[in-house]
């Protein structure tokens, strides 16, 4: 028995024993039908803590640390610069073993921090409301149908097929139980940028909404305000990479219902893409169909102010099958991480990070499009990605620059699946890209037979 | 200590920043020449202006407001807070698992596959399961996703007109909220005086149409329900499939698996059962677990192992498609493969029976104080019930929110729905004699103070950071962001 982590000595098992009137502890599982009792668990056996540390550098030192590379991927995980303080603070066992915050009185730290979560999603989004977190920016955006579909009793939905093709598929996972309908509306082959013809035309009197990429997933920075005006009588919703929003005007000055996104680039290191932060915000007047978790103040007994949870009668734990989601936990730490990074980074920094991952990826793209055996794919405009097309096979090329100890860019083909992809390759640039870093990746690529 | 009031928006000052970039020669394009103008944002989003220092003491201090495992005792039923160890928090930070790129080739992480699998195989043997999949981002989730492939399974055998699915009245919230979402209608079957689902009652609720049964065993009130080989036959006979959901996993590990009770399909709560963090109410990981017969339908990418190899399986043609982005959270992951590492197979029995034993020691003690409306004995929970408290004039509210003077997180409140004034109480294998011991004597004082001066008791929590929180006013009121 790991005595480390159970405290429990011989003689007080015996001793408690004795209190309940049993003789041993396995008296306790008798209910448990016989036939069906487990004898050994076919497991490891327990290890020291040296033993664990051991065995788990083992695994890390089979993954190519990218500590050790200049990172030039994307495609919803972004590298970005991380304050070193954020960790510190958020190691701290009070926010990292507390539960969900049932007991506000003994939760103001967390309830406090998601309200100025809430209060910074909804500044970033232009939007009235934000909940305090989702899973991820691709289950964000399926809620976001689901709401959709929820409103306006309608069961077709359209879907910009230049949104990131995960979040596409998990959409289209998320449709099968209310069996709504799944359209997607094309991209124009020349600018990457929603077919807009073929917008209008997929508009049907069942449609209850439209999802799009702003940016999208080819790094294209979307006519928000013309899709806004084919959209009128649906529901837009708008998945973004907030980051972005330190430049680009927020969705809510082009009056769209729902944003979602997501914000793992809030600080969030990349983990394999297993540490994501589902952004969700709408407009005050959807405020009771949205999922999820929101945070409201008032005051207290003495009139001081105080946190809660409101609006709990949309949640699950309350109205059961008539919940607007299933969802109950979330992911809040990940929400403590962002919002120590936006206290952190504040108002000018967040336009920092912005202006510089902008800058650096025009820098990089210029050179990249003035090569020989290189072109860029689309000529929308484009933010901190883009995506080129190249002679050679793009998968040569990642392989190639590995050697160089760079990872990326990213074959879209293994993305996307559309053999109308199979020469394009997704760049990503942020501020974390020294300028050397870049100036090297071009040079390697131009080198490239 | 006196609480500082003040929001991160109401700190610092203009120009303030707690960050540094290097300083470097960066091309000196304008933003017309790279974005069209009228889609460049005019007004900055008002975010604080603080430096590093203010910052690190805002969240500091708002980190001392909170109650959490590293506190104290935190019974709350259902939830398993047991302690979530140190060194889950060392290895989950080893440099070569945080700086991974979910689109670097797979070649390049093959260690973070090898632990995945590792979890994968050791979640499946703890619960007897063929298939495990580690996508789903939390119990809810792991819910949709098993809900997802029960209906793939009934869909692809042309067994359409499965449209029904039985949760008991003890069920979780999720269950019935997680059937809807999968489009099911939703049939509730009561609980027997026992405490257990009335067997004759779901008996005559099978019919062509039911898709499935969900099920928590040991069940809300932590009675392990024991006509469950009898429910499976009867479900099974019927065509409907049998979901376990794992929230209770901790009363069971190394003495009955699911799979062996006859369970089709369940979610682990990692952020449970396996220790890792709570954080607050995230990120967990709702692990799925599949028989063979489920497990054409498991989401994209499964990893899986080709001789020496660790790939992500995409080939599964039958998949109910993808879940979540990526392969799941894998930060969750690390932290549970780690504890199961330290455990192995007899620390992993010793939880739940130690879990088992600490639950009825103190169910033996509050059953002195409280009514405990079902069992003479229990596994890794117990629910009491507060109605004895009106005769001071009082609630379980009350009682939970005196308890909070003492240090103590309160239980699980007014949950299940099927005991008036509910208290679930779950102490958890981690916490010792002494704990509980104290927590009993807190009990008893509260108790005598109930009534002494029940009046007073309706105005707690004194000691707090804040007093008892005006919740109507809030759902009135509606104030859900600082505005300047």
């Amino acid at each position: 028995m790991p005595k480390r982590y159970i405290p429990h000595t011989d003689g007080e098992i015996k001793e408690m024993l004795s209190s309940i009137g049993a003789k041993s502890i396995e008296e306790l599982f008798q209910e448990l039908p016989a036939e069906k009792r487990v004898s050994q668990l076919n497991l490891n056996k327990g290890l020291s803590e040296t033993d664990v540390l051991r065995k788990m550098k083992e695994w890390s030192q089979r993954n190519a640390d990218l500590e050790d590379y200049s990172v030039f991927l994307g495609g919803g995980i972004y590298k970005h610069l991380i304050p070193q303080s954020i960790q510190h603070i958020v190691e701290r066992g009070e926010f990292l073993t507390a539960y969900t915050p049932y007991q506000a009185e003994v939760s103001q730290g967390s309830l406090q921090m998601f309200y100025e979560f809430q209060t910074m999603i909804c500044e970033i989004t232009g939007m009235d409301v934000a909940n305090s977190s989702m899973y991820d920016g691709g289950t964000a955006a399926a809620e976001a149908m689901l709401m959709s579909f929820n409103i306006k009793k309608k069961d077709h939905y359209l879907v910009a097929e230049s949104i990131h093709p995960e979040y596409l598929k998990i959409i289209q996972t998320y449709a099968k139980g209310p069996e709504i309908e799944i359209e997607t509306v094309q991209y124009s082959k020349e600018t990457g940028m929603i077919d807009l013809e073929d917008l209008k035309n997929k508009i049907k009197d069942n449609t209850a909404g439209f999802l799009m990429g702003y940016t999208n997933f080819f790094g294209i920075i979307e006519d928000v305000k013309k899709v806004r005006e084919v959209t009128k009588e649906i529901l837009l919703t708008v998945s973004c990479n907030p980051v972005t929003l330190g430049v680009l005007k927020a969705p809510g000055d082009y009056d769209v219902d729902i944003v979602t996104g997501e914000a793992q680039p809030f600080g969030g290191s990349l983990y394999l893409g297993g540490m994501t932060l589902g952004i969700f915000a709408t407009k005050k007047k959807f405020m009771r169909k949205m999922p999820g978790r929101v945070i409201g103040k008032t005051t207290d007994l003495d009139g001081n102010p105080g946190y809660v949870m409101v609006l709990q009668t949309r949640e699950q734990h309350i109205r059961r099958d008539k919940a607007t989601s299933n969802i109950c936990s979330n992911h809040a730490h990940n929400a403590l991480v962002a919002t120590i990074y936006l206290s952190l980074l504040g108002k000018a920094g967040l336009r920092e990070v912005a202006i510089q991952s902008l800058k650096k990826a025009h820098f990089l793209a210029e050179r990249i499009d003035r090569m020989d055996r290189y072109d860029l794919a689309f000529t929308g405009p484009f933010f901190n990605e883009f995506t080129i097309k190249s002679q050679n096979d793009p998968k040569y090329i990642r392989d190639e620059m590995i050697k160089e100890k760079v990872m990326g860019p990213l074959p879209l083909l293994e993305v996307t699946a559309k053999d109308e992809h199979e020469k394009f390759s997704l760049v990503a640039v942020t501020e974390a890209n020294r300028m050397e870093e870049i100036a090297y990746f071009a040079s390697r690529l131009e080198g490239l037979l | 200590m006196r609480r500082d009031n003040k929001l991160i928006f109401e700190k610092g000052a203009k120009g303030r920043v707690g960050y540094t970039f290097p300083d470097e020669n960066i091309p000196n394009y304008r933003l017309e020449e790279m974005i069209p103008q009228e889609q460049i944002r005019q007004i900055s989003p008002e975010l604080p202006e603080c430096n590093e220092v203010e910052v690190v003491r805002h969240f500091t201090n708002l980190s001392k407001l909170n109650h959490s495992i590293d506190n104290g005792f935190y019974p709350l039923g259902s939830c398993t807070m047991k302690y979530n160890p140190k060194i889950n928090e060392t290895v989950a930070m080893i440099s070569g698992f945080v700086n991974l790129h979910p689109y670097q080739p797979e070649s390049t992480y093959q260690g973070a596959l090898e632990l995945m699998y590792f979890l994968q195989q050791a979640l499946a043997e703890i619960s007897g399961m063929d298939e495990v999949t580690l996508q789903p981002a939390a119990g809810a989730h792991g819910e949709l996703t098993g809900m997802s492939l029960i209906r793939a399974y009934h869909d692809d055998r042309g067994d359409i007109k499965r449209n029904t699915v039985i949760v008991p009245d003890s069920a979780h919230g999720t269950n019935p909220a997680t059937a809807a979402m999968c489009g099911y209608k939703v049939k509730q079957v009561e609980s027997d005086e026992k405490g257990r689902v009335n067997l004759q009652a779901l008996k005559e609720m099978l019919n062509e149409e039911i898709a499935a049964i969900m099920l928590t065993n040991p069940n809300t009130l932590g009675l392990f329900e024991d006509d469950i080989l009898e429910i499976q036959k009867s479900a099974h006979e019927n065509g409907t499939l049998l979901y376990y959901d794992g929230a209770n996993m901790n009363a069971i590990m190394g003495k009955i698996r699911p799979g062996d009770m006859g369970f089709d399909v369940l979610h682990y709560n990692l952020h449970k059962t396996f220790s890792t963090p709570h954080g607050m109410g995230g990120p967990g990981s709702g692990a799925v677990g599949v028989k063979a017969k489920l497990a054409p339908y498991l989401p994209v990418p499964h990893v899986k192992k080709d001789e020496e190899l660790y790939y992500l399986d995409y080939n599964i043609p039958k998949t109910i498609g993808k879940i979540k982005g990526y392969y799941g959270n894998f930060n969750v992951l690390i932290r549970a493969a780690a504890y199961i590492l330290t455990m192995g197979a007899d620390g992993i029995k010793s939880a739940s029976e130690i879990a088992v034993l600490n639950a009825n020691y103190l169910r033996n003690k509050i059953a002195k104080k409280f009514k405990i409306p079902f069992g003479t004995k229990c596994m890794h929970e117990f629910v009491a019930d507060g109605s004895s408290l009106k005769k001071y004039g009082l609630k379980t509210l009350d009682f939970a929110k005196a308890l909070l003077d003492y240090g103590v997180h309160p239980p699980t409140v007014y949950f299940p729905l099927i005991v008036h004034e509910a208290m679930m109480i779950e102490p958890t294998e981690t916490e010792s004699k002494e704990t509980l011991d104290h927590f009993v004597d807190i009990v008893e004082k509260i108790l005598e103070q109930a009534e002494k001066e029940p009046d007073k008791l309706k105005k707690a929590p004194y000691t707090t950071p804040v007093r008892r929180l005006d919740e109507l006013k809030a759902n009135k009121d509606l104030d859900v962001r600082y505005t300047k």
